[in-house]
């Protein structure tokens, strides 16, 4: 008896075991700031699916392309991972590394235009929109309130606005170019639509309908010239973090950068700090990047086929756009319910608000100019830090930028 | 003569007279060593310079293109700059490490084997830490040292009058490069120092005495008895310090960034090939395996090139 039952338990625990193993998912991923983000959503997952595991295993960011390429591969990728908007992701999914989710009914919930950075040229969805983000000036409160600058809403206002603060010993802008990705990313690409007519005069750029080094583009040259007289002593050697840490101690009075640093400047002790939206000079239209920065996409190797995609799905639920929300501040659901969010962050929500009334668009590079060789990214990169360092006129910044895309580039 | 070398071998007598020599079993005792070294060194060597002939997308190279990617690689107008670049940087950055790293470890040796030198084994371990600590820490700390507006030496050259000076060291293309080479040479100044601290310390007492009564001065003692016997050391310091530059990676990385930033002012073999063979480039982020297959063979060859010259330049004078 005592024997039977024994042998019944081990079987027990056998069978739960077993059952727990058959549903565990990893999700890989480029983000590993976002541990504990990642904790919290999988603890609201669990309430309504508590026998499915899922472990968030990311990657070193700049290592995330090519370690799960590797693991694709070779047969050992996650079973659901952020996936890439753009060429990137697209190529993943040519090589069949993607499962093909046009079919999926989660998918009913996205509008045509958040769907289409994760769609394959023939229309085949690859990645579930999974989060956007916004790129906007911080700046900070109290020294804005010392020296009674009221929030710039034209480009020559926060010309002014800087000179004051100059004036006064305070940086004006925190930016640097050492790390170079945050000069592109969140200086020149920020600024790029408002000038080259949002992502319609993107897109006429991209068609051959304009040339590459239009006036509008040589236009967002010459606002990052603006702008350099009031970059911190030696900006060359400022990179991404020194420039955050300016902005946190009161140093620097604003900083371009993007909605995902909301997170660290909470946590500066003592910091005052509001965002606004880089502002378009006077008498021009402002745009605004809104970008479809993370999707979701499923491994058609994967074991739990059923299990990910339960858990995908459940990304879109009600309930997961609240968790979405809620666990990651400065990203943005992209579900249309999503727009509904009341959320609590003042920032947030400012950030937010600068989409309303204006033309959003992703960032400019991101749909063309990421691949070949010289990269449209590294050509923004170059010219734009020969801009700031006076070693090229805007002019002539538009035309290399020009001359060195159509090496490569196909209409 | 016209006996093949196994049967001339066989019918000779081992000197040693045993029979091991005749029989195969003596190849049983190097077989580990022999896995070991096929498995982990021969092996990747042989089949990346098989992929350097070889192209492909992501990971999966099948596709043969001869010597497509050499061809590329010093040639090609938007790669071989990048390249050529990073090859002559890599040079700079050796020839800083043999000028200060090496110059002063000869001369650190040279004062802490001087016997009337008091707490020399403090001396040793001072010169010694940074070769300790991990190449990360000492990146970040030399960043927080140079940056441009608050690191201690630009507030001490403001303080000075001097602010003029007080320059973005790392933000320069003209400056970045022998900066890292400069921090580079400190972290690992201990190692020459010791090599030659131990060689100094290996030179029998005799010849000093003998040049005493001879009535050399110190300098004469140095430039004709210490300098001429260490010169095979400094053909193993130079050899080590020749390898560890151009496999150098991680501190141009930690302080430059994978681009060697500014303008790739600091961009080195290593960092090239990182870049090129292991994460690719930001954003996109794929690998060019086969092209960076090919930067690992041209560092190879450079490699035993330059170690090659190095020992015939030092070790014929023994």
């Amino acid at each position: 008896m005592k024997r039977a039952r024994l042998i019944l338990s081990v079987a027990m625990a056998l069978v739960l075991v077993a059952g727990a193993a058959a549903q565990t998912i990893t999700v890989g991923s480029w983000r590993t700031d976002d541990v504990a983000q990642w904790k919290g959503l999988i603890a609201d997952f669990n309430k309504s699916y508590p026998g499915i595991e899922v472990r968030f295993d990311p990657t070193n960011p700049p290592d995330y392309n090519a370690t799960l390429r590797l693991q694709l591969e070779s047969g050992t990728g996650p079973d659901v991972f952020y996936a890439r908007s753009g060429d990137v992701g697209k190529t993943l999914f040519k090589d069949g590394f993607m499962f093909d989710l046009s079919a999926e009914p989660f998918m009913s919930k996205f509008d045509a235009a958040s769907k289409f950075f994760w769609q394959s040229d023939d229309g085949r969805s690859f990645g579930m929109p999974l989060f956007a983000i916004s790129q906007g000036i911080y700046y900070n409160v109290k020294l804005f309130r010392d020296y009674k600058i009221a929030i710039p809403q034209t480009w020559e206002e926060l010309l002014a606005a800087a000179k004051t603060l100059k004036s006064k010993g305070v940086i004006p802008f925190a930016n640097g170019t050492k790390d170079e990705w945050d000069i592109n990313e969140v200086l020149f690409q920020t600024l790029a639509p408002t000038y080259v007519g949002g992502a319609a005069g993107r897109k006429a750029l991209e068609s051959g309908a304009k040339k590459w080094n239009d006036a509008s583009v040589a236009a967002v040259f010459s606002a990052v010239k603006d702008l350099s007289p009031y970059l911190p002593r030696g900006y060359a050697a400022v990179d991404y973090n020194s420039s955050k840490v300016m902005f946190q101690l009161g140093k620097a009075a604003m900083m371009f950068d993007g909605s995902w640093t909301i997170p660290e400047h909470m946590k500066a002790a003592g910091l005052e700090y509001g965002v606004f939206a880089a502002p378009a000079p006077k008498g021009m239209k402002r745009a605004q990047v809104f970008h479809a920065d993370t999707g979701i996409a499923i491994n058609p190797k994967s074991k739990n086929v059923a299990a990910a995609k339960t858990f995908v799905a459940w990304l879109v639920s009600d309930a997961g756009i609240a968790s979405v929300a809620e666990n990651f501040t400065g990203f943005f659901p992209m579900a249309k319910a999503s727009k509904a969010i009341p959320f609590s962050n003042p920032v947030v929500k400012s950030f937010l608000a600068m989409n309303d009334g204006v033309e959003t668009d992703v960032r400019f590079s991101w749909t063309r100019l990421n691949t070949g060789n010289p990269s449209g990214y590294d050509l923004i990169t170059a010219n734009t830090i020969a801009v700031l360092g006076g070693k090229k006129t805007p002019k002539q910044a538009a035309d290399d930028f020009a001359a060195d895309l159509a090496k490569w580039y196909v209409y | 003569m016209t006996q093949t070398p196994g049967m001339a071998r066989s019918g000779r007598r081992s000197p040693w007279g045993v029979g091991i020599y005749r029989r195969p079993s003596w190849f049983l005792y190097i077989l580990p060593a022999l896995a070991v070294y096929v498995a982990f060194m021969a092996f990747p060597l042989l089949s990346s310079l098989k992929l350097s002939f070889y192209s492909g997308s992501g990971f999966t190279l099948d596709t043969f293109v001869g010597f497509d990617n050499y061809v590329r690689l010093f040639a090609d107008a938007d790669v071989a700059p990048r390249f050529w670049g990073a090859f002559g940087n890599t040079w700079v950055f050796f020839f800083v490490h043999m000028l200060v790293q090496n110059t002063l470890g000869l001369m650190f040796a040279l004062i802490l084997s001087d016997k009337r030198l008091r707490g020399a084994g403090f001396f040793r371990t001072v010169i010694f830490i940074p070769t300790t600590l991990a190449i990360v820490v000492t990146g970040f700390l030399w960043k927080l040292m140079l940056d441009p507006n608050f690191g201690p030496i630009n507030l001490l050259l403001d303080r000075v009058g001097l602010g003029a000076l007080a320059l973005p060291w790392l933000g320069l293309e003209e400056t970045t490069l022998p900066i890292i080479s400069l921090v580079s040479s400190w972290q690992w100044v201990g190692i020459p120092t010791m090599i030659f601290t131990a060689a100094l310390q290996s030179i029998p007492e005799d010849y000093f005495e003998a040049a005493q009564i001879d009535g050399a001065s110190g300098w004469q003692v140095t430039r004709l008895i210490k300098l001429p016997i260490i010169v095979p050391m400094m053909g193993v310091v130079g050899v080590l310090t020749f390898t560890g530059n151009f496999n150098a990676f991680d501190v141009v990385y930690s302080m430059a960034g994978a681009n060697g930033a500014p303008n790739y002012a600091a961009d080195i073999l290593g960092t090239y090939f990182y870049r090129t063979g292991i994460a690719g480039k930001h954003p996109v982020g794929i690998p060019d395996m086969g092209l960076g297959a090919a930067i690992a063979t041209v560092t190879f060859v450079t490699l035993l090139a330059g170690v090659m010259v190095i020992r015939r330049l030092t070790m014929g004078r023994k």
